[in-house]
């Protein structure tokens, strides 16, 4: 598998103030990578320099091999975005927006816009302006869409969107997930979005990506532990995230089990139940600590 | 096309809930011996979930020897002997009652009141189906 | 991109009509005697031109996506290469005189810089100031310099600066350093035409100029001394005050814009009683238009400020102050009525002293141009009342009516005050519209009130 975004040492600060330190980061073809973090935790600004939007303070980031602030034309045709803020110019239509975005590219699915904007039931007639900010995120992701990109980068696709709408991007990915090997990022905080959808998870916690690995995985190896009859402190606990002993008993969240130390403390003949977390949960524990 | 039904926000991750979902519709005849299971997309699309996951799980069956791929076709169940199906039978079932212990013991239930509990259970069981013979 | 650059018809319009008139005029008048007018009239439009484009420029460098456009910078660059060599073809009309042609080319290139260079970065604004105080100085200085000379020494400087622009070109195409200035620009020009009046009620106050803070706040103060004195003194604010104080906005023509207004025409009265008579042709231009604009504007934000405001009155009107949606509806009326009417007794105030001072108007041409004033102030609340009492979204609609109704009737002031006695506007016409025009407003207002209560507004 190849690497199609790898970021080293990425620094990045607004008036002074550190938003990413020392980040390091590789996406592979066909990751399809849920980027978690808190409101603040700089996930807008990590997508926008990754794509040069924003310019970085220093670090190396390359995209499709090639460094990401001088992509050549053929990369950048195989890249989607759709912003988190809708920031085009207000007094275009829709129709005008689609022709002024669709003399960029070579490769161009008219079919494909008028399905969207026809599930979606937008008015190409309409200005930007006249849109909700639904309608507006809905025509942004159109627009993505259309060039049939290798690698789709979301800022917050769900954010504006009603149920239904989130459902039919989810849908659609499913099935752009299906066809081609596309390698798609996407922020969010709603984590329930992430779960049907992502292979990896990201989570960017105080600048850094401080935890990346497969959603399966993740599940598998994050765990709560009820130790019966035991107390024990962090220290003690191979992995542990957070401790907590309330009366006899031992309650921690562990990153991953020891299998050795579990079995040790078996042998003791201490009882210890293992129960699987959900991901909003494992993202609160990660983040918490 | 023959539901399956996953809650994604579970901690157990969605590769392994289809693969018991799918040994157990083996097991309860839901699927039939050498019968065609969806194709990848067609689950991936129904549950709207990545479709790695769903070939994750085909996959892990497969390497258990539950499915079997045809070039082509897709992924079929397994023919399998009766003695050796029951055995796997007993180890789904042996999981499940695992989990029911856990859950009880979570509530606070004695053994005796269980085991009192499941007897009931099985008597009204065979008392139901008797009558609707 | 180039239809984003240089998008709108009346802009449009606006520019070919300039280039006509200076292809009438190269082939109608004596080339030799007129070509400085020619000159100005192409430099005028193209300079039009190039701050329509400038001006939508950030939109295109400063969006999100134009990092990720494959190809933006080229094309950009090639959009702009071919609206500056579109305006360079009516130059061709100077063409059996190169060198004030090529004279002209290197200026129209320096100017276009330079309102690319204002647009992006404020600080070069300083040089257009500079710019406009080159005749001052020069004659100040004594400096004798024919037009001629001028454009020969442009004309062998258009080397170097087509280089330097070509530079320049190359540097703006992949700019995207972002600053406030830039960020207020975008959300002036990102404004669609019904709104572009209150659009700097959105620019977040620590962007502003001092003197925009100061002066919004010396008016916002006054609104809120307003509610201070009434809670004091366990009075109510009158429900068309309520209305006003919430219709407020940075753009109002408020209290201390009067003060102002006054202050500038008794200045400008108090100095021409000390100049000679004779100088007071460069200033009755002056004092003609600048009231009519006056009353044009602030009747256009008026009614802009009242659709921006829309959903806030809507939340006005269900308070329990207004016994109904009639109430809200009358007080509304008496509020842009009591506006109205101020800002026309005000403005026919400040003209009357101008005319005491300057003479330029004859009282009975002074009535003349007040009830114009009147009628276009009629006609101004019949539409805005029309527009509110078919809850029409189409707002661009109505603005730009108004906005032609202002041309008419600066054109109809000016022709008063040009022709004097001989003007072919009389008396019975503007009686008779006048009372059109009331009996025209007066049916929109009732229609207004009436359709009001019960629907939302």
């Amino acid at each position: 598998m190849s690497a199609v975004i790898s970021i080293e040492n990425l620094n990045k600060s607004f008036d002074n103030q550190p938003v990413l330190s020392r980040l390091n980061w590789t996406i592979n073809q066909g990751d399809i990578v849920g980027l978690l973090g808190k409101n603040g935790a700089g996930k807008s600004t990590l997508l926008k320099s990754l794509l040069n939007i924003d310019d970085i303070d220093s670090g190396k980031i390359s995209i499709f091999n090639e460094a990401h602030m001088s992509l050549s034309i053929a990369s950048k045709e195989r890249i989607g975005y759709v912003p988190q803020e809708n920031d085009e110019i207000s007094w275009l239509s829709v129709t005008d927006l689609i022709k002024f975005r669709k003399q960029f590219y070579q490769q161009w699915s008219d079919e494909k816009v008028c399905y969207y904007l026809d599930k979606w039931q937008i008015d190409p007639r309409k200005k930007m302006v006249e849109l909700s900010p639904g309608q507006a995120q809905k025509v942004l992701i159109t627009l993505a869409l259309a060039s049939r990109p290798e690698l789709l980068v979301f800022d917050e696709p769900a954010s504006a969107l009603d149920p239904a709408g989130r459902r039919d991007l989810l849908k659609e990915l499913v099935n752009l997930a299906c066809d081609e090997n596309i390698t798609v990022i996407f922020s969010t905080h709603i984590t329930s979005d992430l779960e049907r959808l992502a292979s990896k998870i990201a989570i960017l916690d105080k600048g850094t990506i401080c935890y990346f690995d497969d959603l399966d995985k993740t599940k598998e190896n994050v765990v709560r532990l009820t130790l019966h009859g035991k107390q024990l402190t962090q220290q003690h606990i191979p992995n542990a995230l957070r401790v907590e002993v309330k009366g006899d008993n031992t309650y921690c969240v562990v990153k991953k089990i020891d299998e050795r130390w579990l079995q040790e403390l078996q042998q003791q003949g201490i009882k210890i139940d293992v129960s699987p977390m959900g991901l909003e949960d494992i993202f609160l524990e990660i983040t918490a600590s | 096309m023959k539901q399956f039904s996953i809650s994604v926000s579970s901690g157990i991750p969605i590769y392994k809930q289809l693969c018991t979902q799918i040994e157990r519709m083996i097991l309860t005849g839901i699927f039939t011996q050498g019968e065609i299971l969806p194709s990848v997309r067609q689950v991936a699309s129904e549950l709207e979930v990545n479709p790695m996951t769903v070939s994750k799980a085909y996959g892990l069956l497969e390497e258990r020897g539950v499915l079997t791929r045809l070039r082509g076709k897709g992924m079929a169940v397994a023919k399998k002997e009766q003695k050796k199906s029951n055995q796997e039978r007993l180890s789904v079932i042996t999981e499940m009652i695992d989990e029911l212990l856990k859950e009880a013991a979570l509530m606070g239930l004695s053994n005796s009141e269980l085991t009192a509990l499941f007897k009931e259970k099985i008597i009204t069981e065979r008392n139901q189906s008797e009558i609707k013979e | 991109m180039k239809s984003i650059l240089i998008h709108g018809w009346y802009a449009r319009i606006f520019i070919l009509v300039l280039w006509l008139v200076a292809l009438w005029l190269r082939f109608t008048i004596d080339f030799e005697q007129k070509s400085p007018l020619l000159i100005s009239l192409l430099g005028l439009s193209n300079l039009s031109l190039y701050l329509i484009v400038s001006m939508r420029l950030p939109l295109l460098t400063h969006s999100q996506i134009a990092a990720v456009l494959p190809g933006f910078s080229s094309q950009l660059k090639t959009a702009l290469i071919s609206i500056l060599l579109i305006s360079f073809l009516p130059t061709l009309l100077l063409l059996p005189n190169v060198m004030s042609w090529l004279g002209l080319l290197s200026i129209m290139l320096v100017s276009a810089m330079l309102m690319i260079a204002m647009v992006y970065q404020p600080k070069y604004q300083i040089l257009f100031f500079l710019i406009m105080l080159t005749p001052l100085c020069s004659e100040a200085l004594n400096i004798e310099i024919t037009f001629e000379q001028v454009m020969s020494y442009f004309a062998f400087a258009l080397p170097v600066i087509a280089v330097w622009a070509w530079q320049s070109l190359n540097k703006l195409v992949v700019y995207r350093k972002h600053s406030e200035h830039i960020a207020k620009m975008m959300l002036m020009v990102n404004a669609s035409i019904d709104r572009t009046l209150v659009a700097q009620d959105h620019i977040p106050p620590a962007t502003q100029n001092i003197f925009m803070r100061w002066w919004s706040n010396l008016n916002f103060n006054h609104e809120r001394s307003n509610i201070t004195e009434a809670e004091e003194n366990k009075t109510k604010l009158s429900m068309r005050k309520l209305i006003a104080i919430s219709c407020q906005s940075t753009a109002s023509f408020s209290k201390h814009s009067y003060i102002a207004w006054s202050l500038a025409t008794l200045i400008l009265c108090g100095v021409a009683l000390f100049i000679d008579e004779k100088n007071y042709v460069a200033v009755i231009p002056m004092i003609t238009i600048v009231p009519a604009i006056l009353i044009g504007t602030a009747s256009i934000t008026l009614f802009q400020m009242v659709n921006n405001k829309r959903s806030y009155l809507a939340r006005l009107s269900i308070l329990p102050r207004f016994k109904n949606k009639q109430t809200f509806a009358k007080a509304f009326v008496k509020y842009v009525l009591v506006n109205q009417a101020s800002l026309l007794v005000f403005v026919a105030f400040l003209v009357a002293i101008t005319v005491i001072t300057f003479e330029h108007l004859t009282w009975v041409n002074y009535m003349k141009v007040c009830l114009l004033a009147l009628l276009f102030c009629l006609l101004n609340c019949a539409l805005m009342f029309f527009s509110w009492s078919n809850h029409s979204q189409a707002i661009q609609k109505y603005v730009f009516i108004i906005v032609f109704n202002f041309f008419l009737f600066l054109l109809a002031s000016l022709e008063v005050m040009q022709s004097g006695v001989d003007s072919i506007i009389s008396w019975m016409p503007i009686f008779i519209t006048i009372f059109t025009g009331a009996i025209f407003c007066g049916y929109t207002i009732k229609r207004y009130t009436q359709r009001y209560a019960g629907l939302n507004y």
